[in-house]
């Protein structure tokens, strides 16, 4: 029976999607209920509750320090990124040059290396220019991992439509500045803002690019989660991660709404 | 018709290769100011390559553009003040009828009042005063295509070049906008470049036409002229119907030429022939259809094999005793009948209607 077979492959398919998300989003739901804990060690699920993580959290001087941090990195990181990706973009999808293919996947290169060679290389070059442990390292560091973010959104939305509207502002008295103003950041807005929210997004979260180039003072959140995990492991660090993922969430539902407002539109 | 006057272009030697394709051969061309001038031809033959050099987004190989008597080759798009119409209009999707339009002169720094008194007296003229506040997606396709037309128009640019503007639109909207277009142009004063890849339209429009091909022009004249006196197989066959016959012997004698054609035909012709391979040229319109035999210079007893009737004239199909199918066509007459297949029929046409054209289709 076709109808009996198409049946049981939907129950299948839909099983399977309900699998995949459970994992996806499992470890949040562990992590939440563990920062709510009243004991002093990180257990699942929790004996009983309190607030008490989170109210050390902001005794604590360190973490609101870390956080300042990762947010002093993060912007730079997002508007360096953004400029750069989106000069790159444009470049390559709009010049007809030869050898734009080539270069297109050297600017994605560096989201395919795995982050720890990425790391490794700057720290020696980072050590002899002395910005080791300074915030341009890190935020050199970051912004090269950002930019194909960047470029790859913005790309994308220059490729959803025909050059003739630059032309046509040329022919129309713009400048390549007006040309570039009036008429392709417009259209490309979307992708620029998403590309430099998905940068902020990742400086924010990463890891290991901070723990090659900060030093104490510089150090962000996610690296004061990873030492402070080494040392004692309380639930002081699932209240910090809550806060993190609840910002990283904010940040990418603020994405969703801005691409769902562009296919309203 | 207006006091402006358009300006003049001149084409000099221009040229434009990709890597070993060249895409427009060395050109050389005049347009009168004020002249509606068109360019036809295949997709692929060079007149799109032709537009955006001259609008400037096409850096040429070789050569001059001079507008005006000034050359602007080298000289960025945007300082050129040249008007330009796209195939698809490009009218921003993100502003309004009245900021498109307006563009323009945003870009060129006018005083906020003087930009809009513009920008309502042009959208006057093409009858879209109501749509200002609308975004162009939601304007038909005549409304869109007349919003262009006013974009392009509304800084007084003595040249508007014209990409296929009409190719959107379907068969009675594109008439109607040909007309108005013409309209537009002659109140306007701009000079016209207007390139399409329909030879209707193009005859409908233009003072002179130049047809196209393979990345040169095979001919330049009046419509008339290039149905008329095509020089070549191609302007002849790319341009309306042509009964084309290719030539196995020439032989001119006295005030008339004889022509054997390879299939086996005997044909008159009047003038004598251009140099090099010819083929001889019969224009549909320049048959007689009769049906007893005429006293004419070329004459064949013939069967119809079918006719069409379409708004206004008729259009037979017929085999001559070699096999040949001839196409003919007239005017229906009123009360015509309409002659069934299988009728015998005699066909003749002047000596001065085989025109002798050369066999080239241009090198690939």
């Amino acid at each position: 029976m076709a109808d009996g077979g198409a049946r049981i492959g939907r129950i299948v398919l839909i099983g399977f999607t309900a699998l995949v998300l459970l994992y996806l989003v499992m470890p949040t739901f562990v992590i939440l209920p563990m920062s709510f804990s009243n004991k002093t060690y990180l257990s699942f699920p929790p004996p009983g509750w309190s607030l008490k993580w989170y109210q050390s959290l902001a005794e604590r001087p360190d973490y609101p320090l870390a956080f300042l941090n990762s947010v002093k990195i993060g912007v730079p990181v997002a508007l360096l990124a953004t400029t750069l990706g989106t000069l790159a973009a444009l470049g390559v999808v709009r010049g007809r040059f030869f050898g734009a293919r080539p270069l297109s996947a050297l600017v994605i290169a560096p989201l395919m290396l795995p982050q720890i060679i990425l790391a490794i290389g700057l720290y020696p070059i980072m050590a002899r220019i002395g910005l080791i442990g300074s915030y341009p390292a890190v935020v050199i560091g970051h912004t090269v991992i950002c930019i194909p973010l960047v470029f790859i959104t913005v790309a994308a939305s220059l490729k959803s439509y025909q050059p003739t509207y630059e032309l046509a502002a040329m022919t129309l008295g713009a400048n390549w500045w007006q040309t570039f103003w009036h008429v392709t950041f417009p259209m490309i807005r979307i992708g620029v803002i998403v590309g430099a929210i998905l940068s902020f997004t990742f400086s924010f979260d990463e890891l290991i690019i901070s723990l090659f180039l900060t030093s104490p003072g510089t150090r962000t959140l996610p690296r004061l989660l990873w030492e402070d995990l080494r040392q004692y492991v309380t639930p002081i660090v699932a209240a910090a991660t809550t806060l993190v993922l609840c910002i990283s969430f904010f940040l990418l539902s603020l994405i969703a709404l801005i691409q769902r407002r562009k296919d309203a539109s | 018709m207006s006091d402006r006057q358009g300006a003049s272009l001149q084409y000099v030697d221009i040229a434009k290769s990709y890597g070993r394709v060249q895409a427009l051969r060395s050109t050389t061309l005049d347009i009168a100011p004020g002249e509606f001038f068109a360019i036809i031809g295949p997709s692929g033959s060079g007149k799109t390559t032709l537009l955006g050099v001259t609008a400037g987004y096409i850096p040429p190989s070789g050569g001059r553009i001079l507008i005006n008597g000034a050359d602007v080759v080298g000289m960025p798009p945007f300082r050129r003040e040249i008007g330009m119409v796209f195939q698809n209009y490009a009218l921003f999707p993100h502003m309004s009828v009245a900021e498109n339009v307006g563009f323009p002169l945003r870009m060129r720094k006018l005083p906020k009042s003087d930009i809009e008194a513009r920008v309502r007296k042009i959208l006057a003229m093409v009858q879209l005063d109501a749509m200002a506040e609308r975004r162009p997606s939601q304007l038909s396709g005549g409304q869109q295509q007349r919003v262009a037309l006013a974009r392009a128009a509304v800084y007084d640019p003595l040249l508007l070049l014209m990409d296929e503007p009409l190719s959107a639109l379907d068969k009675n909207l594109r008439e109607a906008m040909q007309d108005e277009i013409k309209q537009f142009q002659a109140s306007f004063g701009a000079t016209v470049l207007y390139v399409t890849h329909d030879q209707n339209e193009a005859a409908a429009m233009a003072h002179r036409i130049a047809i196209m091909n393979h990345g040169r022009i095979e001919q330049i004249g009046t419509p008339k002229d290039l149905y008329e006196h095509p020089t070549n197989r191609f302007v002849a066959s790319f341009l309306g119907e042509a009964n084309l016959f290719d030539v196995a012997n020439i032989e001119a004698r006295g005030g008339e030429v004889r022509i054997q054609t390879s299939d086996g035909l005997s044909l008159i012709a009047a003038s004598s022939a251009t140099d090099g391979k010819v083929c001889a040229c019969v224009r549909p319109e320049a048959i007689e259809l009769t049906s007893t035999a005429v006293d004419a210079a070329n004459g064949f007893a013939a069967q119809v094999v079918d006719a069409t009737y379409t708004a206004g004239s008729l259009r037979y199909r017929i085999r001559l005793d070699s096999g040949r199918i001839i196409t003919q066509r007239m005017p229906s007459a009123r009360g015509a009948e309409l002659i069934a297949p299988g009728e015998a029929v005699h066909i003749s046409w002047r000596a001065e209607d085989t025109l002798l054209v050369q066999d080239v289709e241009g090198p690939s």
